[in-house]
C-alpha cells in the first residue's frame, strides 16, 4: 500500500477533502436510526407463542370443564328438603274397555334420605287387558319418572302433566306438594315403540317452510379436511444482517416487479366448540422473490473509434499530434436477481366462526413453522424464463432451514352439500426469520405476503 | 476531547462521542466514497454503511496499530468494495486500446485539480475506476488489489494500464476542447 506514496499524497488529500453540498445532518439521522440497539426479537416469539398457548389451553379447558360439570350435576344425589306426601296417578286406557288401574300410595320420606328414596319400589299392577281390542301389550315395567326441572318444581303446590303417546293409552299424572328440586312422578307403562324406517340415512339439507334448503348447523367435535390452493402477493425487503441497514435501492427494486407466491396444502380443522376451532396443516409454498443485488440494464455493444487530435501539455511547452483507435466492449451486467424458493409450511391456527344459514364467516390467527429447502435456486430472467446456465450459482445459503412466521386471516365458507363446503380465505403472513442469508454480505431477506386461498372442505362428524 | 477519548467513548457506544467522531470524519468519508461511487446516492449509501461498520468494529481499533484516519479510510473503501461485490461487478473483457504514443507526461495528472480529476474518474468504467483508485490514490499494491477484488494480479495490471490510458485520453480530449475554445 506504499506505491507512489509521495506522488499521490497531494492528490489523495485534495480528493479526500474536497468540498461537498451534502446534508450531513440528515445522513447522521439515518445512521443513528440504524445504529445497533438491544435486540429483543425473542420477546415477540415468546409473547405470541405464549398467548396462543394460553388461549388454546383456556378454550380446551373450558370445554372439558363444561363436560365434567354437566355430568356431575346429573350424577349427584340431591338431598330432599321436604317430604313428598301425596302422589297420585290415574291412568285412563282408551278405548274404555281397557282399564289400567294404578294404586296410589302415600309415601313419607325422611328428610335425610338420598335420592334413591325417590325411586318407587315396583308394585304389582292391577291390569285388565283385552287382547282383541288392544293389540299392543304394555310392558309391566314400572318406573319412576324424575323431572329435573327446577322451574316445574317451583310451581307449587300441584303439578299436573299429561303425557300422550301415539298409542291408545293416555296417562294422567298429578303430583302435589312437590317442593324439592325434583318431582317424583308415579309409574308409567311404557310400550315398545317400533322405530319407523328411515328412508335415507345419508345427511341431506332439511327443507324449510317454503321448501328451500336450510343449512346444517355445525356442532362441536366436528372434524374437517380442507384442500386448498392459494396465490399471494409478496412484499420483500432486505436488511444488512450486520448493520441492520435497509438498502433503499433494494427496497425500490423489490417493488418494481410484482412478486407472487403459490401454495398448495391440506389442513385439518377441529371444531371443538360450535364456534371455535383449531387448525393445522401442511403446505408447499413456492415464492418467486428478489434474490439480492441490483438490476443493471446495460447492453452489450462494441464501440470502435478512430481519432486524431492535437494535444497540448498543460505546461504549454509541448504539442503532440495524437491518434487513437479505440475498440471498447461494454459488457452487460445482466444480473439474475429473481429466485424461486420452496418452503414447506406447517401452519397452526386458532379461530372463531359464526354461521348465518349456509354461509359462515370466520377469523383465525396463528403461527407458521417452515422448513426451507437448501438448494442453489433457479434464476429467473425478467421475461419469466429460467436461466439455463449451470455455471451461474445462486448465493442462496441458509444458516438455518427452520423458520417461523405468523398469520392472520378471515374466511367465508359456503355449504355446497351437508358435508362439503367451499371456503375462501384472505390471509396475511409475515415470516419472522430471514428467507435468505448470504454469509459474505450478511443479508437478511424479510417477506410478507397477502393472498387469497380457495379450497374445498369435507366434514366428518 | 482528544481523539483517544473520542474513540474510547465510541467503544462504550456513547452516542455523543459517536456524533463527534462523525462530525470530524464525515467530510473524509464523503471524499473517499465519491471517488468510488457512480452517483451521489451510491456514495451516500457507502458513507452510511461505513459509519455503521466503524461504530460496530471500533473495538478492534487500537492506537498501537496506527492512527485512526487510515483505518477509517480503509473501512470506507471496504464499504465501497462491498457495494461493488454486491452488484457483482463484471470487469470488462479484454479491449484493444492503442495509442500512437505515450502522449501524456506525468505532470499532467499532478497539475489537475481535484474536481477535474473526479469528473474524469466518474467517466471511467466501473472496473477501471476501482482499480485506478485503489492503486493510484489509495496506494495498494497489485497483489493486494487482486486479493480485494478476487481477480488475478495480471488482470489488475491490465485494468490499471487501460484505466490510465483511458484517463489520458479523457484528459487529452478535455484539453483539446479547452485549447479549441
Amino acid at each position: 500500500m506504499d506505491n507512489n506514496q509521495s506522488t499521490n499524497k497531494d492528490w489523495r488529500d485534495q480528493l479526500n477533502r474536497r468540498p461537498h453540498d451534502w446534508d450531513t445532518e440528515q445522513l447522521w439521522v439515518e445512521i443513528e436510526k440504524d445504529l445497533p440497539k438491544k435486540r429483543r426479537p425473542a420477546v415477540w416469539y415468546w409473547l405470541f407463542g405464549g398467548t396462543a398457548l394460553l388461549v388454546t389451553s383456556l378454550l380446551v379447558g373450558t370445554y372439558f370443564l363444561s363436560e365434567t360439570a354437566s355430568k356431575t350435576v346429573s350424577e349427584t344425589a340431591v338431598r330432599p328438603t321436604t317430604s313428598s306426601t301425596v302422589l297420585e296417578s290415574t291412568t285412563d286406557v282408551l278405548p274404555k274397555t281397557n282399564t289400567i288401574t294404578s294404586t296410589t300410595k302415600t309415601t313419607s320420606l325422611p328428610k335425610t334420605d338420598a335420592v334413591q328414596a325417590f325411586v318407587r319400589p315396583e308394585k304389582p299392577q292391577k291390569t285388565t287387558l283385552t287382547e282383541e281390542h288392544f293389540p299392543l301389550k304394555p310392558t309391566q315395567q314400572v318406573s319412576s319418572l324424575i323431572i329435573n326441572q327446577p322451574k316445574l318444581a317451583k310451581q307449587k303446590p300441584t303439578l299436573t302433566s299429561t303425557f300422550t303417546t301415539n298409542l291408545p293409552v293416555t296417562s294422567k299424572v298429578s303430583a302435589s306438594k312437590v317442593s324439592s328440586n325434583r318431582a317424583v312422578l308415579p309409574a308409567l307403562e311404557t310400550y315398545p315403540i317400533t322405530p319407523l324406517p328411515i328412508a335415507n340415512l345419508e345427511p341431506s339439507f332439511p327443507k324449510g317452510k317454503n321448501g328451500s334448503m336450510r343449512s346444517v348447523q355445525i356442532s362441536k367435535n366436528t372434524f374437517s379436511l380442507l384442500f386448498y390452493q392459494s396465490i399471494s402477493h409478496v412484499w420483500t425487503s432486505f436488511e444488512l444482517k450486520n448493520t441492520a441497514q435497509q438498502s433503499q435501492l433494494d427496497r425500490r427494486l423489490a417493488t418494481e416487479r410484482p412478486l407472487e407466491s403459490w401454495s398448495t396444502g391440506l389442513s385439518a380443522k377441529w371444531q371443538f366448540l360450535p364456534q371455535f376451532f383449531v387448525e393445522a396443516g401442511l403446505e408447499r409454498q413456492q415464492i418467486t422473490t428478489l434474490l439480492q443485488g441490483t438490476i443493471r440494464d446495460e447492453t452489450v455493444r462494441t464501440v470502435e473509434s478512430d481519432s486524431a487530435f492535437f494535444y497540448t501539455d498543460v505546461s504549454g511547452l509541448r504539442n503532440y499530434l495524437a491518434g487513437a483507435h479505440d475498440v471498447r466492449t461494454i459488457t452487460t451486467q445482466q444480473l439474475h436477481n429473481y429466485n424461486r424458493t420452496v418452503l414447506y409450511n406447517l401452519p397452526l391456527a386458532i379461530g372463531y366462526e359464526k354461521e348465518y344459514g349456509r354461509l359462515a364467516f370466520g377469523l383465525k390467527g396463528g403461527v407458521i413453522v417452515n422448513w426451507k429447502q437448501r438448494f442453489s435456486g433457479e434464476f429467473i430472467l425478467p421475461d419469466d424464463t429460467l436461466l439455463d446456465n449451470e455455471s451461474i450459482q445462486s448465493a442462496q445459503l441458509f444458516s438455518s432451514n427452520i423458520g417461523m412466521g405468523w398469520q392472520i386471516g378471515s374466511h367465508v365458507r359456503y355449504q355446497l352439500r351437508p358435508r362439503l363446503d367451499l371456503q375462501l380465505t384472505l390471509q396475511h403472513r409475515q415470516f419472522l426469520g430471514s428467507l435468505m442469508e448470504v454469509t459474505n454480505n450478511g443479508y437478511e431477506q424479510n417477506l410478507r405476503t397477502l393472498g387469497v386461498q380457495i379450497g374445498l372442505s369435507k366434514r366428518f362428524n | 476531547m482528544t481523539q483517544a477519548d473520542l474513540i474510547t467513548g465510541c467503544q462504550r457506544q456513547d452516542r455523543q462521542c459517536q456524533r463527534l467522531l462523525y462530525d470530524k470524519y464525515v467530510d473524509l468519508a464523503i471524499g473517499v466514497s465519491l471517488r468510488y461511487a457512480r452517483d451521489k446516492q451510491e456514495a451516500w449509501d457507502i458513507v452510511h454503511d461505513a459509519f455503521l461498520q466503524v461504530f460496530k468494529y471500533i473495538d478492534n481499533f487500537t492506537a498501537v496499530r496506527g492512527t485512526f484516519e487510515p483505518w477509517f479510510c480503509k473501512i470506507v473503501v471496504n464499504s465501497a468494495l462491498k457495494k461493488y461485490q454486491k452488484n457483482r461487478l463484471v470487469f470488462p473483457e479484454a479491449t484493444e486500446f492503442h495509442l500512437l504514443d505515450d502522449i501524456v507526461s506525468p505532470t499532467v495528472l499532478s497539475d489537475l485539480q481535484a474536481e477535474d480529476l473526479l469528473r474524469l474518474l466518474e467517466r471511467l468504467p466501473d472496473g477501471y475506476r476501482l482499480v485506478f483508485n485503489l492503486y493510484v490514490v489509495e496506494g495498494y499494491r497489485h497483489g493486494e488489489i487482486a486479493d480485494l477484488l478476487g481477480i488475478s494480479a495480471s488482470s489488475v495490471r491490465s485494468q490499471l494500464t487501460r484505466a490510465k490510458q483511458r484517463l489520458q485520453q479523457l484528459i487529452a480530449q478535455q484539453n483539446s476542447l479547452e485549447y479549441g475554445q
